[in-house]
């Protein structure tokens, strides 16, 4: 069985737990609880005839009180850049880290995930606009929801095959 | 206890005591007298606190080391007299805050620790033998699970283990064994580190980063470290779920803040927005309203001037016309209140100075009011400082002298008085209307400039306000950043001064 260490990464409060939490135990807690350090947990994913153990970084999120440390992205086969669709400066957060990542992963495959898409889109600041662009320049961007797990099964098992083709 | 401190001294506090405990915070000079303190004094100090105490006198630990101004001060595991506490002295714009860490509970367990080992010391005097087989068998009670590194890459966990690791489900029972490496996954990348470390046989330790785990139905939060003694290996696991979770309100309570301002930050920019759309809405609707009101004005004024014409109307027809003239009049200055103030909102305007003597902007705006004060019979005086002379852009003054002269017309009662003055004080001048009329009480005051139309009141013979005036005087006297104050005594009258600073006298 091959192991894979994914990396959730972004600015605090932008639904990395949630996503995380969807993803493993298929829950969702409308309740924000801040994340000290690294949670990990795994899960066991079927790729095809490949039978995959995902271990699931999920990382503290970006602030001034809290800096994510290089060292926890140092083993990662892939990881996600979580920006939260509501807030425009986690973008910024997230592109941040994502440079960080590509660093000490060597180059490693990731997804940038759009969160909190549920919400109605007169609140999103992050707009249509900005998404294409990023597109444009070569990002691969999901739209997902923790909350109704729109994306979050098709992000996780993208990331998968992008890390076994690699 | 924290919302008021200044943002150097929470980031101090998130980046140098973590995890978060009791604290108290006390402000003072460098010469070490109290100005202001956060926490409870009693609690650390054992009596109450005072303003403008010596905090030498309070604490003698810290005897000798004020003044701060050598440098920043930690002082750690002191007693005083109810607690043991880390003290740090930290600087901030010109103070320093004294930080009292409370650690009675860490000097507890370590207290403990300390006495069984002084005990087995004085039990065993001359056989050290156990002590050198088993350095760190005393670390149980710090909640340290401690394993050996074997010569063959694997660990073997150390008698005396805390009771937190038996309760993993892989920890195997009949052997009492637990590989740490396959069960905590942080592990996997931290040993990398750690097995370079061991290659450099440095008499230190390392210290992993938190990370977190849910085993036997609890969050566990927790942290590696590592170090070698007598050529041996050894890895440690500390769990500290109660400093983990307190770590983890701190940081929840600070970011709940930020997000709470993130979306009030999100709220004004739309308001501000909605604003700037209303201004700009009523700027072109009352500018537009403009002709159509002076047209009817002007066939009012024909009619009413011509008095030939007026002559042919029967006296209800004439009543009814010039109430028509009066009505138009208080709509046009309405209207055009409305867009004096529109664009004073939108910033659509442009101070334009000239140096004009007091005396004559004075006597414009009194000539405007004169016509209204005869109505009412109010004796109007001017009394101005001969050779004043003041830089000020002359309509946006002008309009907000008529609106300050409006304004005391309408509060007077008929037959009383109003008198305007202007005079030099002190490099400074000042203007004032003053009013015998009927004054406000300390609450209209205060609420006074507040940019509603629902504090309009009523004049003295009933006219109506539109509730902007006061709003327009204010806009225009900070714009050209001079000062207006009020003085006001219910029944006897107000006084309104505008103040023009050096600068702008000529």
């Amino acid at each position: 069985m091959i192991k894979k260490k994914i990396c959730m990464l972004g600015a605090f409060a932008v639904g990395k737990t949630s996503l995380v939490q969807r993803f493993v135990n298929s829950i969702f807690s409308e309740k924000y609880q801040t994340t000290i350090g690294v949670k990990i947990d795994q899960k066991l994913v079927q790729t095809g005839d490949t039978e995959v153990n995902l271990m699931l970084w999920d990382i503290h999120g970006e602030d001034n009180y809290q800096k994510v440390k290089p060292s926890y992205i140092m083993g990662a086969s892939g990881y996600f850049v979580v920006v939260d669709v509501t807030r425009e400066e986690t973008l910024g957060v997230g592109l941040n880290l994502q440079k960080m990542a590509n660093e000490m992963s060597k180059g490693a495959p990731f997804i940038v995930l759009i969160n909190k898409t549920d919400l109605p889109q007169s609140e999103w600041y992050i707009s249509e606009t900005s998404i294409n662009e990023l597109k444009d320049k070569g990002l691969e961007i999901i739209l997902t929801s923790a909350k109704e797990g729109t994306g979050v099964e098709e992000a996780f098992s993208r990331l998968t095959e992008l890390m076994i083709n690699k | 206890m924290l919302k008021d401190l200044p943002l150097k001294i929470v980031e101090y506090l998130v980046e140098e005591i973590p995890p978060y405990s009791g604290l108290l915070m006390i402000k003072v000079d460098n010469r070490g007298v109290v100005k202001n303190w956060k926490g409870n004094p009693k609690e650390y100090l054992g009596g109450k606190l005072t303003e403008n105490e010596s905090i030498e006198e309070l604490v003698p630990a810290l005897n000798g080391i004020c003044p701060f101004d050598k440098g920043s001060v930690k002082l750690t595991k002191l007693q005083l007299k109810n607690k043991y506490c880390d003290i740090h002295v930290v600087k901030e714009n010109g103070h320093y805050w004294i930080i009292f860490i409370d650690q009675t509970r860490e000097v507890d367990s370590l207290k403990s620790l300390l006495q069984n080992m002084n005990e087995e010391q004085l039990k065993g005097r001359g056989n050290k033998t156990n002590s050198k087989e088993m350095p760190f068998r005393h670390l149980d009670k710090l909640n340290f699970a401690t394993f050996l590194r074997k010569d063959d890459g694997s660990f073997s966990l150390q008698p005396n283990t805390p009771g937190w690791i038996k309760k993993h489900a892989f920890y195997n029972k009949a052997s009492g064994s637990i590989d740490p490496i396959s069960t905590f996954p942080f592990l996997e990348i931290f040993i990398l580190e750690v097995e370079e470390f061991w290659k450099e046989n440095k008499e230190s330790y390392v210290v992993s980063e938190t990370w977190s785990e849910t085993f036997a139905g609890k969050d566990h939060y927790l942290r590696a470290y590592a170090t070698n003694l007598n050529n041996s290996n050894y890895l440690f696991l500390k769990s500290f779920i109660r400093e983990g979770v307190e770590e983890q309100n701190l940081l929840q309570a600070f970011r709940d803040s930020s997000l709470a301002f993130d979306k009030l930050a999100k709220t004004e920019k739309k308001l501000k927005e909605l604003l700037v759309y209303k201004n700009k809405f009523n700027s072109i609707i009352s500018h537009d309203l403009r002709a159509p009101i002076a047209a009817v004005l002007g066939v009012v004024n024909v009619l009413t001037t011509d008095e030939e014409e007026i002559g042919k109307l029967n006296e209800d027809y004439q009543e009814l016309i010039y109430g028509i003239k009066d009505e138009m009049n208080r709509l046009l200055d309405y209207n055009n209140k409305l867009y004096h103030w529109a664009n004073l909102e939108l910033g659509n305007f442009k101070l334009e100075f000239e140096t004009i003597s007091l005396d004559e902007i004075i006597k414009i705006a009194t000539e405007t009011a004169r016509e209204k004060c005869n109505e009412k019979n109010i004796a109007l005086t001017i009394n101005v400082e001969a050779g004043l002379k003041v830089r000020v852009d002359k309509t946006l003054f002008l309009q907000a002298l008529n609106n300050l002269l409006s304004n005391a017309i309408k509060f007077t009662p008929i037959s009383n008085s109003i008198k305007i003055t202007a005079k030099k004080d002190d490099d400074k001048a000042f203007i004032s209307v003053v009013d015998t009329g009927i004054g406000m009480n300390d609450d209209m005051v205060k609420n006074l400039f507040k940019e509603s139309t629902n504090n309009t009141t009523q004049g003295t013979s009933g006219e109506k306000g539109t509730g902007l005036g006061l709003g327009i005087i204010k806009k225009i006297i900070e714009a050209h950043k001079f000062k207006i104050t009020v003085k006001s005594v219910p029944g006897k009258g107000t006084v309104f001064t505008i103040e023009i600073p050096e600068s702008n006298l000529a």
